[in-house]
């Protein structure tokens, strides 16, 4: 007889899920140091970028203004996240059981990164010859013959700068097939497949978003704060990526999930919460970056409709002996994080849109943040992407099918799977 | 057939939820750049700097805390004046004064301010596009303490004086031209946290630097008038008449700034040669430079700039140029001056002691242009 607690099938090596687990921990600290770059409203306190991770290194740190220093902390944690979701994907793919499916994922991952490292490097000297454009055009002499071409002709970035398209055409291409190719280990059905394609959308996700708030600097002039807004959104779901692979990267045990006939339709509903979730994601970044008042009416009645969901949710898990057993848990912290959301939601709504005295004249996205508010909404923001975090692992445990009896031959194939993953990566 | 029922009274609920939303928040940006075209710009509520302490400041201030340090400056000998003593109301008389004046952030507006560029169209664009891009820092009504100002340091600058750094024209007045702040909106401040916005299409940067000239014309109207009321003497005459009149007089010295900036001769070919280098940093000691410069700007004390705030004069050596550091633009910064931080123009030096002394600066910070003797003397510990 096998104890319901044994693990039975391991999907990645430990050291993989390890690495899963330290990813999510960063971005956590990453999301943390952006909601305080957000609500201090300082993401452009440098207006300098691409920079390099070791850019604080040679500052004076006594000497930075707290503006510049969360940015930069905050694009450091950003590179830290980087530098972990990589080991994260090489370690999962180097664990892949079909030879030939590994060295092709491997070797795709490695060419993504030398060529978004190439694109860094040229988006690099770009930001140089924009500079150095700008400052040569203010020599201009008005009664030049050709003032008015120069002017026109430095206004067309294609003309100023030299843009790295090749490095950005294979950049994204490279991405896609890393996308393609975490889509098919996912659907290869081989143990830890979903692992490993979700730790190389992790991955791309990551490079993605790196790009998306470096390029919310380097176009602040054409675009303001909707990059910041897109980044805000973005990150978030990079994060749920990582929760995701972090639990479908945990061991198995006997009986973990519920029968097929109940699971669908519970994993069905957790998914539509997710769903929901993300939207209500998308007004709170309007909300916090750009100030729409149609967010924020939205953001309070999704918040409606969004509590009515997730509690349905948990009454549902409670109410069902079946999945009561094993989700409980799960149903409970998400209930608890909820209350603790809606209250931090309140405080932050107070915090931004009421206020006295010299504040009460400008526009609720004009006000000076104090520290106590910068703590709320950050806490807001935060909890928020608990929420998110705690939903999407509750939907992928919901979702997974229940591990065959363990005298099946079934059974005795995953496990030879897990075996062959450990035999690979001792 | 409950769970329908369910499904369709939430869907029904939803929907009308997000009909309401849209019918009372509308779609957001609107003509009027997202302002409620009945809002207002905020009063005046910091305290107005009228004369600094004559001692020097011994620090510079914290990071967020200029208002803090301002209010210390009547304690160091200084003189301010605080908007919240005024009745209300004469600060209802003054808000008035200035809504007819000005308008609104939605509805911006100068009176005969075409010559310069201030026309409604203008300006109600680069309202719209300094509430997307500056209002973060440079805050609503150009006081510099938007809610980015807190956190970076220097403070953002406070538009309400009517004064800049980085200027081309003479006097040592510190009042820009056009063409001097479309140059900072352009390349913006090297190592601090103003962006350049030089991709931004041409209109859109007149644009904005109509609206910068008009915040600050606004402010400095405010300005005058709160100092005069709460002057021992008062107002002679309405709060209106003299409002009327300080907008008038500061249209008309925005305007003759604006005519009257220097024209940079011609880069000299032999900037780099020793001669000349010699030349400037003899130069540099004769205009008096090194009063201020002490040490080449080695030696840390401090000076209060206009705004009342502790600033450090230049450390030269580093070769950090906020305004710039091509030629012309240290010609100007010479020429000119940096008025608002206490360096004075040196319009009397010819244009050869002027490029002598931009020949100097430039080889300062890299001592191997500098010639042996030079080099010795300001850098006795390099080997």
């Amino acid at each position: 007889m096998i104890d319901d607690r044994a693990e039975i099938v391991r999907p990645v090596p430990r050291g993989v899920r390890i690495c899963a687990i330290v990813t999510a921990l960063l971005t956590v600290l990453l999301l943390t140091l952006g909601g305080f770059v957000t609500s201090f409203r300082v993401g452009m306190a440098d207006p300098v970028w691409p920079t390099e991770p070791w850019y604080l290194l040679d500052k004076d740190w006594t000497s930075l203004e707290i503006g510049f220093l969360l940015e930069h902390t905050h694009r450091l944690a950003g590179w830290l996240v980087g530098g972990a979701a990589t080991v994260f994907a090489v370690w999962a793919w180097f664990a892949e059981p079909d030879r030939r499916l590994r060295w092709i994922g491997l070797g795709a991952i490695v060419l993504l990164l030398i060529a978004y490292g190439e694109f860094h490097r040229g988006m690099g000297k770009v930001w140089n010859s924009i500079q150095e454009t700008g400052r040569a055009q203010q020599q201009l002499d008005p009664k030049q013959r050709d003032y008015e071409q120069r002017i026109v002709e430095s206004q067309l970035l294609s003309r100023v700068t030299n843009w790295p398209v090749a490095q950005g055409v294979a950049t994204g291409a490279l991405a896609i097939g890393v996308l393609l190719i975490s889509g098919f280990a996912a659907g290869t059905g081989t143990a830890g497949g979903w692992v490993r394609g979700a730790a190389g959308v992790g991955l791309v996700f990551v490079m993605a978003q790196g790009l998306l708030g470096g390029f919310r600097v380097f176009l602040n002039a054409l675009m303001g704060t909707n990059l910041a807004a897109i980044h805000g959104v973005f990150g978030q779901i990079t994060f749920a990526t990582f929760i995701a692979a972090m639990v479908l990267a945990a061991p198995r045990r006997l009986n973990d999930s519920v029968p097929n006939a109940t699971r669908q339709s519970f994993a069905r509903f957790a998914m539509f919460a997710v769903g929901l979730l993300v939207i209500q994601l998308i007004w709170a970044v309007m909300v916090r970056h750009i100030g729409s008042v149609l967010a924020q009416r939205l953001h309070i009645l999704t918040a409606f409709a969004l509590t009515g969901v997730l509690v349905w949710l948990a009454v549902r898990i409670l109410s069902s002996p079946i999945v009561r057993a094993k989700f409980a848990s799960g149903a409970y912290h998400l209930m608890i994080i909820l209350a603790v959301q809606l209250v931090l939601g309140v405080e932050a709504y107070i915090g931004k849109f009421t206020t006295s005295g010299p504040q009460a004249f400008v526009l609720p996205i004009e006000r000076v943040v104090k520290l106590q508010d910068a703590l709320t909404r950050t806490g807001h923001q935060l909890i928020g992407a608990g929420l998110l975090a705690a939903t999407v692992a509750l939907a992928v445990r919901l979702g997974r099918p229940p591990l065959p009896n363990s005298d099946d031959e079934e059974t005795a194939n995953l496990r030879d799977l897990s075996a062959s993953d450990r035999d690979a990566n001792p | 057939m409950r769970r329908r029922t369910i499904f369709a009274g939430g869907g029904t609920a939803g929907l009308l939820g997000l009909t309401l939303a849209f019918f009372v928040g509308g779609c957001g940006d609107t003509e009027t750049g997202g302002y409620d075209p009945a809002m207002r710009f905020p009063p005046r509520t910091d305290r107005l700097v009228v004369s600094l302490p004559s001692v020097p400041p011994l620090r510079l201030h914290d990071n967020g805390k200029l208002d803090d340090a301002i209010r210390e400056i009547d304690a160091l000998g200084g003189r301010t004046l605080d908007p919240g003593t005024l009745p209300t109301s004469e600060h209802r008389e003054l808000d008035e004064s200035l809504f007819s004046l000005f308008g609104t952030p939605a509805s911006p507006k100068v009176d005969d301010g075409e010559a310069l560029g201030l026309n409604s169209e203008r300006l109600a664009l680069g309202s719209r596009l300094y509430k997307d891009k500056c209002v973060q820092c440079h805050g609503t009504n150009g006081n510099g303490r938007g809610p980015t100002g807190m956190w970076v340091y220097p403070q953002p600058r406070d538009f309400r004086l009517g004064k800049a750094k980085y200027v081309s024209t003479p006097g040592g007045v510190g009042r820009p031209s056009r063409a001097d702040l479309l140059r900072v909106l352009r390349v913006g401040i090297a190592g601090n946290a103003m962006p350049p916005y030089g991709l931004l299409p041409e209109g859109d940067l007149e644009a904005l630097v109509s609206y910068t000239i008009f915040l600050s014309l606004r402010g400095q109207v405010e300005f005058d008038v709160l100092t005069a009321v709460m002057s021992e003497d008062g107002v002679d005459g309405t709060i209106a008449e003299l409002a009327a009149k300080r907008a008038k007089h500061w249209l008309a010295e925005w305007t003759a700034a604006d005519r009257s900036k220097i024209v940079v001769p011609e880069v000299p070919a032999d900037l780099t040669q020793d001669d000349r280098v010699r030349r400037g940093h003899g130069a540099f000691q004769v205009a008096g430079c090194a009063a201020c410069h002490r040490e080449y700007g080695r030696e840390t004390h401090y000076l209060y700039d206009v705004w009342g705030v502790a600033v450090r004069p230049s450390n030269l050596t580093l070769g950090e140029w906020r305004g710039g550091g091509d030629p012309t633009e240290l010609f100007k910064r010479v020429r000119c001056g940096i008025a608002p931080s206490g360096m004075p123009a040196a319009g009397s030096l010819s244009d050869a002691d002027t490029w002598d002394i931009v020949a100097f600066l430039r080889a300062l910070s890299v001592p191997r242009q500098l010639p042996a003797e030079l080099r010795a003397k300001i850098y006795p510990d390099a080997k």
